[in-house]
């Protein structure tokens, strides 16, 4: 009790203090540097910041009229809702529309799942859809799948709110001297049917072919039968996320391009130079994360991760060891790597001679030299259990260094195996596509095919393709939207969806998956596959020419169902060979890559990459997506200039404010971002952002919609595609709207800040291994002191039935967020836009928490996802003052809408802060989804489509908050009692568990003794956040264990 | 002078006034209870349906069973509304020419559904699902009333949220053998006391009704 009687004294003085001495500087327990931080203003306890704890709900940014458009629409609402109340007593007349046909097993209002894929960048992901009377209405990851295995990310739960984008191209158009015309696809196929005559009789001599990247074997039968048709064509294939360097490097290593395909299940050691194994742009991403997830449990043979990179990616978040390099400096600690660890190894001779070590100042630092010493000790003690694995954005030489190391070290076959490249002939999409300009430029192009992709957008700066594009006599862009390069082409066609189209697609592996419609072309779409047999003058149909492309090995319609079913052509996968290493040469190691870590402003380095959220751009109309808080920043609506901390601090450049990024004679400016454990003399920008012809979310110039973000693209140059230098940065001052991020709008209350040194501590429980090792009950002893925990009264539930509850591994979670897209989708969550994230208003019932912990330089991160805590004895329900929150027999907090009269006491008093309100009606707003848009647009009816049916969408004025996806368990316990059976363990899984690549959540019924989740509650390294508050949460975290190499303490 | 007295009659206005203010609450409260109650404003509610369909004719007098066309019942939240192809089964051959069959026939041709108007409407936050009633013996009968003897339907209960937890509190008056959910007559078997019977089959197929917020808000 003594303890905590001194805590509380300061807290009754902080209350008496008069209003206003919050600017006064802290007492004494905010004042000490918080070991668990969540941004640079709560690090350095700025005056602001500690205003914001004052708050429930964040400040409106100054830069905006108090609800200024809001007002007005306040008022128009409550005018119709006026003129309503005077017509009636009933309701809207519903109608039922029946099927004429019902088709045998069709039963109308419930849901089927069917398999499909999604490619991007030429990569399959194997997917289960949800239909929903003949809608798909939720994404799933096919279990089958190997580059899946469950999982799904963000960009696939949000692809389905791409199908219902009323911002889709419904229609062709014709562009020319006298402006756009809309046309239709008779019209655009008379044109193609007289154009591509004529092209056919000059063998296509003057035609161009510039697509996106795909696997499909169909595609790639009709891209044969269309050069043999145009022999004088050219195809050329771009992606701006595309990794030249990977094939380049197995060229180096092997002589010829192979694939890596990773199996890192078995590594004990894993080394990632600057590669991100958990972002989309990664192979395998999914399946990864769930490998390496699973790898690191502490009761098994626990993995090490070392991260060697530029910033933190997901996977240098979950990394033992991290250290943050530049890009261009990767190389030299590759090469030292190599020469310390051939030291050590003793490779066969015919492998080659090492690198000799670099001579560099990068190494000469202590904590970089203790460290390479320790890794290549690491790496050689677990002689074929390790993996090295280069990064996409990593230049040729490093992929290859990577290659050797694996060989040296035994890996091949074992933690690594490869396959031939498919992708042979290709040797650097940037290369080719400089190609495709300069011909453009040349006028050697009369007639150029644009299959998908937006190049005029994604191309670098200084190519001008989008200027080269309109030199073009006949250019025809196939395309889902009509965006930047179709306002350049003289035709734009519009796309059809996967999830409206026929095809087929590889994983990385080789592994072959079906793609099949959900629903027919809501546009009359056509896909890429429909449009080049089109102009072949074929007559097929898409579903003919998939079933043709895979006869040899699904001969009957038996065959063709089974993979159709299962979402893979089972033994599909390319052939595993083992390629030999041929011997590498000593690397070139340039002044930058050996000098310092100090640069000068216009000599920084500036790196690229694709957003893990709107990817190149290509989602950037996707609400969802924009409006996910980035896992690392924290931001959303936005992208920003990277900074470590020391180089902003030098360049004079403020967290938050805006910059001005210049390189090569080009700049932009965007708000400046201050990321901790970032290398210094390195800015980041994430491609994707700033797009003139989006749609209504993403920016559309000739609405008037401001884009979202800056382009990089801009500042990208085809010689430094992926880092380049000369880089300089300035304080800009230009207006921008504030940065909407996330990181400290839910700050878990003002007295547990108070005491942030030791309450972080407390909710985000971490230990070493050894620790662990040695008292496995670590988490108990973080546990803040409380009072015994005593209740006035007997509970009045007993927990008989069924017991909900959920357990969240913090050691498998990557951060990665697909949870929170996939609890949107799921629950009908509206989007609220910029201004009113800003204002703390944002609407995501789950979020990610990411906690840095330790000097910025090295500081190491923590996430921890927080559903609705389902507390058995509730805060938020006590204060309810109608009976909207109520608990359930089984021990859910209830949140019945229609009795919520939106007094935001329950939100107020819950202490994790997981309750949020409609301060709008957001689902009428522009920006959200429209369910009741009183407008006969029937393009945006077509929006509510995307609506679970089975979840209530709420109206304004009412509070909301995580379920536990109720509908599932209802649904689940209803089907189970009709045919007079249990419910086994693992068939109820919630939409963020089901999602998960890392496999971090378990649900299930905690009176279900042998249940997955039952025995997670019961694991020592679980714990429940706040539990001196004796609420008795629902959900446990298992506490994070770290393994830190034991020679680096 | 006489001009500015209140004249005798003025007296009785403090009696009328109070008479006012006192039954003013009262009349309103009785008036709101009564007036938006849904035992007044839904029960009754018989919208016409674009084809005069005659359950009083299919289900009562020809005697087919209520799952002939609402055969989803018993599997799913909603009983399905009939294809269009389910009344050609029969009126492919039957009333070829009926006036009164316009609307199907056409549907038929034409591929577009008939566009039956919802009687039983629940609001949009509430869910129901019939297979977790029916399939647990709760008649049909219970809540659509004597389907078989209406010529135009028309709700006969109010549905309203009070009506629901009457019974899911206590079901034994409204519970039957699972067989015997579509009989329009059904009572329990040698005069037994329906609550009592109701009581047995109750244990008998443990059912326990839950009234949890979340059992039909979601």
């Amino acid at each position: 009790m003594s303890s905590l009687k001194k805590k509380a004294l300061p807290m009754l003085a902080q209350g008496a203090e008069p209003a206003g001495a919050g600017a006064e500087p802290a007492p004494t327990a905010g004042s000490a540097r918080p070991r668990f931080w969540r941004s640079f203003a709560e690090l350095d306890n700025t005056p602001e910041f500690r205003a914001s704890l004052e708050r429930e709900f964040a400040a409106p940014p100054a830069d905006v009229p108090p609800n200024a458009p809001e007002r007005r629409r306040f008022m128009q609402l409550m005018g119709a809702s006026l003129g309503l109340a005077g017509v009636g007593c009933r309701w809207q007349e519903d109608k039922m529309l029946p099927l004429t046909r019902r088709p045998e097993g069709t039963i109308p209002g419930s849901t089927k799942r069917y398999a499909t894929a999604m490619e991007l960048d030429g990569v399959a992901v194997g997917l289960h859809a949800t239909s929903y009377d003949g809608r798909p209405i939720k994404i799933e990851g096919n279990p089958l799948h190997p580059e899946s295995l469950g999982g799904a990310s963000a960009v696939h739960q949000a692809s389905v709110l791409g199908v219902y984008d009323p911002d889709r191209s419904d229609k062709p158009w014709r562009r020319g001297a006298g402006g756009a015309a809309a046309s239709d696809w008779t019209a655009a196929t008379t044109f193609l049917n007289a154009h591509f005559a004529k092209v056919r009789g000059t063998r296509g001599y003057g035609l161009r072919v510039l697509a996106e990247r795909s696997s499909s074997p169909t595609l790639e039968l009709l891209k044969q039968r269309f050069t043999a048709a145009f022999p004088q064509a050219r195809w050329v294939t771009y992606e701006a996320a595309s990794s030249d360097g990977a094939r380049a490097g197995s060229v180096l290593a092997f002589g010829k391009p192979h694939r890596a395909v990773l199996r890192p299940e078995a590594a004990q050691v894993l080394v990632t130079l600057d590669a991100d194994l958990f972002a989309p742009d990664f192979p395998g991403h999914l399946a990864l994360a769930r490998s390496i997830a699973k790898g690191r449990s502490p009761d098994g043979a626990m993995n090490r991760i070392y991260a060697i990179e530029t910033g933190h990616t997901l996977v240098g978040t979950m990394a033992d060891h991290r250290i943050g390099v530049r890009a261009e400096q990767v190389k030299t600690f590759a090469a030292a790597l190599d020469a310390k660890v051939s030291a050590l190894a003793k490779p066969l001779p015919e492998l080659g001679d090492a690198q000799p070590l670099p001579k560099a100042e990068l190494l000469s630092e202590a904590h970089v030299a203790k460290l390479l010493d320790a890794l290549a000790k690491d790496l050689v003690k677990n002689i074929g259990k390790s993996l090295v694995v280069a990064g996409p954005s990593q230049p040729a030489e490093v992929h290859a260094l990577a290659h050797r190391l694996n060989a040296v070290l035994g890996n091949v076959g074992r933690t690594v195996t490869y396959v031939e490249d498919p992708l042979a002939g290709t040797t650097s999409d940037i290369a080719d596509l400089k190609q495709l300009a300069d011909e453009l430029n040349k006028d050697r192009v009369d007639t150029l095919l644009v299959l998908g992709g937006n190049p005029a957008y994604t191309a670098p700066g200084d190519l001008g393709f989008d200027a080269a594009l309109g030199r073009a006599k006949t250019s025809i862009h196939l395309s889902l939207y009509d965006d930047e390069t179709s306002q350049r082409c003289t035709w734009h066609l519009n796309a059809a969806h996967y999830l409206e189209s026929w095809g087929d697609a590889r994983a990385w592996d080789g592994t072959i998956s079906l793609v099949q419609p959900l629903i027919a072309p809501i546009y009359d779409g056509r896909s890429s596959i429909e449009l080049l047999s089109l102009l072949l003058g074929e007559t097929a149909k898409p579903l003919d020419l998939v079933k043709a492309t895979h006869r040899a090995t699904l001969p009957d319609e038996r065959a063709f169902r089974k993979a159709l079913h299962d979402g893979v052509v089972a033994g599909s996968a390319y052939p595993v060979v083992t390629p030999a290493l041929v011997a590498q040469k000593p690397l070139a190691l340039d002044e930058r890559a050996v000098g310092g870590k100090k640069l000068q402003n216009g000599q920084l380095e500036v790196t690229f990459g694709p957003c893990l959220k709107v990817y190149d751009g290509r989602f950037g109309n996707l609400g969802w997506l924009q409006e996910l808080p980035e896992p690392l920043t924290k931001m959303t609506w936005d992208n920003a200039a990277l900074f470590a901390p020391a180089t902003a601090e030098e360049l004079g450049v403020a967290d938050g404010e805006p910059v001005t990024v210049t390189l090569g004679g080009k700049s932009v400016t965007l708000p400046a971002m201050w990321v901790p454990g970032r290398a210094e003399g390195s800015v980041h920008l994430a491609l994707g952002y700033g797009r003139t012809a989006a749609g209504q979310v993403g920016g559309h110039a000739k609405t008037e919609v401001t884009p979202v973000g800056a382009n990089a693209y801009a500042l990208r140059t085809v010689a430094g595609y992926q880092a380049a230098t000369g880089g300089s940065a300035a304080r800009s001052n230009a207006s921008l709207p504030r940065l909407s991020a996330t990181n400290d709008i839910y700050n878990i209350d003002k007295i547990g800040h108070e005491g942030a040194e030791e309450r972080a501590p407390e909710l985000v429980r971490e230990a070493t291994l050894a620790e662990y090792k040695k008292d496995p009950h670590f988490v108990d002893t973080k546990e803040e002191p409380h009072p015994p925990l005593l209740s006035l009264w007997v509970p009045p539930v007993s927990y008989e039935g069924h017991k909900w509850g959920m357990a969240i591994d913090l050691n498998k979670c990557t951060g990665c967020s697909a949870c929170i897209t996939a609890c949107q989708a799921e629950n009908n969550i509206p989007v609220v836009g910029k201004t009113h994230v800003a204002e703390g208003r944002e609407m995501l019932w789950l979020r990610v928490d990411r906690y840095y912990q330790g000097e910025p330089e090295s500081a190491q991160v923590t996430f921890q996802p927080i559903p609705c805590q389902q507390c058995e004895n509730a805060p938020c329900e006590q204060v309810c003052p109608v009976g909207a929150t109520m608990h359930s027999r089984e021990g859910l907090n209830d949140m019945v809408y229609n009795r919520c009269i939106g007094t935001r006491y329950c939100s107020n008093n819950c202490p994790y802060k997981v309750r949020r309100f409609n301060f709008f009606n957001y689902n009428v707003k522009e920006i959200g989804i429209t369910p009741y848009t009183p407008t006969d647009d029937p393009k945006m009816k077509v929006k509510s489509m995307v609506f679970n049916p089975e979840v209530t969408v709420r109206s304004r004025g009412v509070m909301e908050k995580c379920t536990f996806c109720v509908q599932r368990i209802q649904n689940a316990k209803i089907k189970s009692k009709n045919v007079k059976q249990g419910i086994p363990d693992g068939t109820i899984r919630t939409a963020c568990q089901e999602t998960c690549p890392a496999d971090a959540i378990v649900f299930g019924d905690l009176n279900d003794s042998g249940s997955q989740v039952a025995a997670a509650h019961q694991a020592p390294r679980a714990y429940a956040l706040l539990g001196g508050l004796n609420n008795y949460p629902r959900v446990r975290y298992l506490g994070r264990v770290r393994n830190p190499n034991p020679e680096l303490g | 002078m006489n001009l500015f007295v209140f004249p005798r009659w003025a007296n009785k206005t403090r009696a009328l006034a109070g008479l006012v203010l006192g039954g003013a609450p009262v009349y309103l409260t009785f008036l709101i209870w009564y007036g938006a109650s849904p035992k007044t404003t839904d029960v009754g509610y018989e919208p016409q349906q674009p084809v005069p369909y005659s359950h009083a004719l299919h289900a009562g007098q020809l005697g087919l069973d209520c799952r002939y066309c609402h055969n989803t019942v018993e599997q799913a939240a909603v009983a399905a509304i009939p294809a269009t192809d389910t009344c050609m089964n029969c009126h492919a051959r039957v009333h070829t020419k009926s006036e009164k069959l316009a609307p199907v026939r056409e549907s038929h041709e034409t591929n577009n559904p008939v566009e039956w108007i919802k009687v039983h409407d629940l609001p949009d936050y509430v869910y129901f699902n019939h297979s977790a009633h029916v399939t647990r013996g709760v008649g049909c009968v219970t809540c659509h009333g004597r389907i078989d003897q209406m010529e135009e339907v028309s709700q006969r209960e109010p549905l309203s949220m009070g009506w629901c937890l009457d019974c899911h509190r206590a079901p034994e008056k409204n519970l039957r053998p699972p067989e015997e959910v579509t009989n329009m007559t059904w009572s329990p078997p040698d005069g037994a006391d329906p609550v009592e019977y109701g009581k047995m089959l109750r244990a008998k197929n443990n059912l326990n009704p839950p009234t949890d917020c979340s059992t039909c808000h979601r």
